[in-house]
């Protein structure tokens, strides 16, 4: 049950107004109902996961329980580490037991025995994972006490709009809510509709429709032509950030209907004059995490009286992060990409600051060329998403650079690139209206002939163009 | 109340705007449809209200619309039909003739043993009206009312069909359409009225939907039959069955896979629960594949020799036994 499908949008409908009806206050009413209703959300897709998030819950909150402020500090620290042994053991065995065990056959040379497991990867596991993560950790450090309402910690576990695919809460941040009276103002009502339609815009859409272009060619992209695979770079690019920040703004509209507000996830990313800033925008929730709960405790880290090296921190934290999507060498291979360009980043910014021109049509040139710049090796970082192995990443660059031709003869139709263009051109318009602004509400502020024809041709394009049939986001693979 | 000045103007006009295109799509949705079959479906029920009183009627569904022409066997004689349509379709279609008309003397009724997949859909979508689709609605399947609910969201209703990349388009404009379609008394040319299906057609398309190893006969099929016979019983008419005709070709596989021989026993077992329906023209045969311009539908070639088989097999002899039993 996609946020994406029709049942979804009969499902929330019935539990909006449940939810409404139910007094603001106490609220534990509607914290009752919401639980509920993740329950069934989430158990929609196979009911095995909603248990497996339950066991997680109720360890977790025990484990809370243990790492209270009348507890002695060396009993907190062990409770910690239970959790992260609990939880990333959890994560380790549903997403990369099987890829060990392959991993551990090959090297004792047997080819007919694996040790590999007939496992479903639960749904969302590496989001929820780290997000009931965030609550020991903060506790260990004080930054939060632990909560002795099992409701509220139950809610903040399975709290559906962000289970899937994130946004990656903190405990700091979602328990308080949870805890407190939430109203829902016009303001903020308006706030997620205007995030639920955009996101369904560019979820089914922008990327569900650049997905029926790329995904033959990067099935095969040795029979692509290079033009086909050129267009097909651009538009797998587009069509992830579409597909997940689509998603996280139909989560935060969702949760703004209930009161809540989400962390952003995305901040027009493809704005980024350089790729440290691209990061500190993309998939904010989670490189923030990384960059909170592993680079900051690793650059700080005094093994032996001496700090490590500032590059194999970033090499250690991107090639997690790599890992974080899944235990595959082309995974890993994004990671270590990402950790070189940062590094070489750093190297040459002395160097670039001396060179940049201070104001004119060169600083704008300037800029213009960083932006292009930086979307371009983002983009080719992006193609480890595309394809399942590393070398078919150079296999794309080796047809474009070749200029190949199609392998079963043909041409190439413009006419679905030009649907193309015209379906992705509200989304370019909007993004960079709100890079300008730096407002992700700036459309609330353009003229009312103008927001009524962008709602009318926005709606419209949805109906008229939206894949009503793909219901899995991209990165709820994940 | 709701206020409306905390209510952003935009939404409101958006809305405004919507309700206005949903209203013109729909109150357009004849011309707007290009789909041939669904084209075929929507105007069907011009040509049941036409005026003129019939003595003979075809009851059938896309293969007789398309390959019999009524003006060459009598000119008391009218073709009304629904693609893909069972009983249950055919009682609403004739129903809705009998609304506006005299009961006709005789109807040829073809009674459809194939799995029509969702063509009840459209016919949910595009024939019915409100009142039909609350008679049947209890016989329906969910995705056949659904479709009847979302047709009144004309613009989705529109990009579902409109869309369909295995359908083929009519250009011309609808009036253009149900003038043909009144002037030839309800006779379609096929879209493909001047192919030739290829002699070893069903040989290289195996897999081909059309090729069933079995018939398909629903509950709601032998209830709506029995409705039928009753209102024909009722006004009066004679009905009269239209045997099955299908490529040579595929009229082997169906002798060969049985499909043939549970049509003719079903037939059999209608018959003898209404001994006074005839079958003049045989249950099942197959004419060559050149007759025919798609895997279902004749060709112009296909149509002369349908058509005189029809007359002189099936219409001739039934309007002989009337007259003696005069």
């Amino acid at each position: 049950m996609a946020f994406n499908t029709l049942t979804f949008a009969l499902y929330f409908g019935i539990f909006n107004i449940l939810y409404r009806l139910i007094p603001e206050t106490p609220v534990r009413g509607r914290n009752l109902l919401l639980l509920a209703a993740s329950y069934a959300f989430y158990g929609s897709w196979d009911w095995r996961f909603a248990g497996l998030l339950a066991f997680s819950t109720v360890v977790n909150f025990a484990i809370g329980l243990e790492m209270g402020e009348d507890r002695t500090p060396q009993h907190r620290k062990t409770m910690l580490v239970l959790a992260l042994a609990f939880n990333l053991g959890l994560l380790g065995f549903f997403k990369y037991f099987n890829f060990f065990a392959d991993g551990l056959a090959a090297l004792l040379g047997s080819s007919t025995y694996s040790p590999a497991l007939n496992i479903v990867l639960p749904l969302g596991i590496s989001f929820y994972t780290f997000q009931v993560l965030s609550y020991p950790i903060d506790i260990r450090r004080g930054v939060i006490r632990p909560t002795r309402d099992f409701l509220d910690f139950s809610l903040f576990v399975a709290f559906f709009p962000n289970i899937v695919a994130g946004p990656i809460e903190r405990a700091r941040n979602l328990l308080p809510q949870i805890a407190s009276r939430r109203p829902i103002s016009a303001e903020r009502f308006h706030e997620g509709a205007w995030l639920i339609f955009w996101g369904l815009f560019k979820k089914i859409v922008v990327a569900d429709n650049l997905s029926k272009f790329t995904t033959p060619i990067f099935d095969l992209p040795v029979s692509s032509s290079g033009l086909q695979l050129l267009t097909a770079f651009y538009a797998f690019a587009i069509q992830i950030y579409a597909d997940f920040s689509g998603y996280s703004d139909m989560a935060r509209g969702l949760a703004k209907w209930m009161g809540f507000e989400l962390m952003l996830n995305f901040k027009t990313p493809f704005f980024s004059p350089n790729l440290p800033v691209l990061w500190q925008r993309w998939h904010m929730s989670l490189t923030n995490w990384i960059k909170e709960y592993v680079f900051y405790p690793l650059a700080l880290w005094r093994p032996r009286g001496r700090s490590l090296e500032s590059a194999l921190v970033i090499l250690i934290t991107w090639v997690l992060m790599g890992i974080w999507h899944g235990p595959t060498l082309v995974f890993a291979i994004w990671g270590f990409y990402h950790a070189a360009l940062l590094v070489l980043y750093n190297r040459l910014l002395p160097h670039l600051n001396r060179v940049r021109p201070k104001q004119g049509w060169r600083l704008t040139t300037w800029n213009a060329g960083s932006v292009l710049i930086t979307f371009h090796f983002f983009a080719i970082g992006l193609l480890c998403f595309a394809v399942k192995l590393p070398e078919e990443v150079l296999l794309v660059f080796d047809g474009i650079i070749q200029w190949q031709a199609p392998y079963y003869g043909g041409t190439f139709s413009l006419q679905p690139f030009y649907l193309l263009v015209f379906l992705v051109l509200p989304l370019v318009v909007v993004e960079s209206a709100q890079a300008r602004a730096d407002d992700e509400f700036v459309v609330f502020r353009w003229p009312v002939w103008a927001k009524t024809g962008f709602y009318y041709l926005g709606f419209y394009l949805i109906v008229l163009y939206g894949v009503f049939s793909a219901n899995r986001y991209f990165y709820d693979q994940f | 109340m709701t206020n409306f000045k905390r209510v952003p103007h935009a939404f409101l006009w958006t809305l405004l705007l919507i309700v206005l295109t949903e209203f013109f799509v729909y109150s357009n949705r004849e011309s707007l449809v290009h789909d041939y079959w669904n084209k075929f479906v929507i105007n069907e029920k011009v040509l049941a209200e036409a005026p003129g009183d019939y003595d003979y009627l075809i009851l059938g569904n896309s293969i007789q619309k398309t390959g019999i022409r009524p003006a060459d066997v009598s000119d008391r004689l009218l073709s009304i039909g629904l693609a893909g349509a069972k009983p249950l379709a055919q009682v609403a279609l004739l129903k809705r003739y009998l609304r506006k008309h005299k009961p006709p003397k005789v109807i040829f009724l073809y009674v459809d043993p194939e799995n029509q997949y969702d063509t009840m859909q459209v016919i949910a979508r595009y024939f019915f009206d409100f009142t039909e689709f609350g008679t049947y609605a209890s016989d329906l399947s969910r995705d056949e009312r659904d479709a009847y609910v979302w047709k009144m969201f004309s613009t989705l209703d529109h990009r579902k069909v409109g869309l369909g990349q295995d359908r083929v388009a009519y250009g011309g404009p609808n009036a253009e359409f149900v003038r043909a379609l009144l002037a030839n008394r309800g006779f379609m040319q096929s879209p493909f009225h001047d192919r030739i299906l290829a002699d070893d057609f069903y040989a290289t398309h195996k897999t081909h939907r059309r090729i069933q190893p079995s018939i398909t006969i629903e509950p709601r099929d032998r209830k709506y039959f029995d409705e039928l016979m009753t209102v024909a019983d009722q006004s009066g008419i004679r009905v009269v069955f239209l045997g099955m005709v299908v490529p040579e070709e595929l009229g082997a596989i169906f002798e060969t896979n049985g499909f043939f021989k549970e049509y003719r026993e079903y037939l059999a077992a209608l018959r003898a629960r209404y001994p006074r329906v005839t079958l003049p023209g045989g249950e099942t045969f197959g004419i060559a594949n050149k007759y025919f311009g798609d895997f279902q539908h004749m060709n112009d070639q296909g149509v002369e020799f349908y058509t005189r088989y029809f007359k002189e097999e099936v219409f001739a002899p039934t309007v002989a036994s009337a007259a003696a039993e005069r």
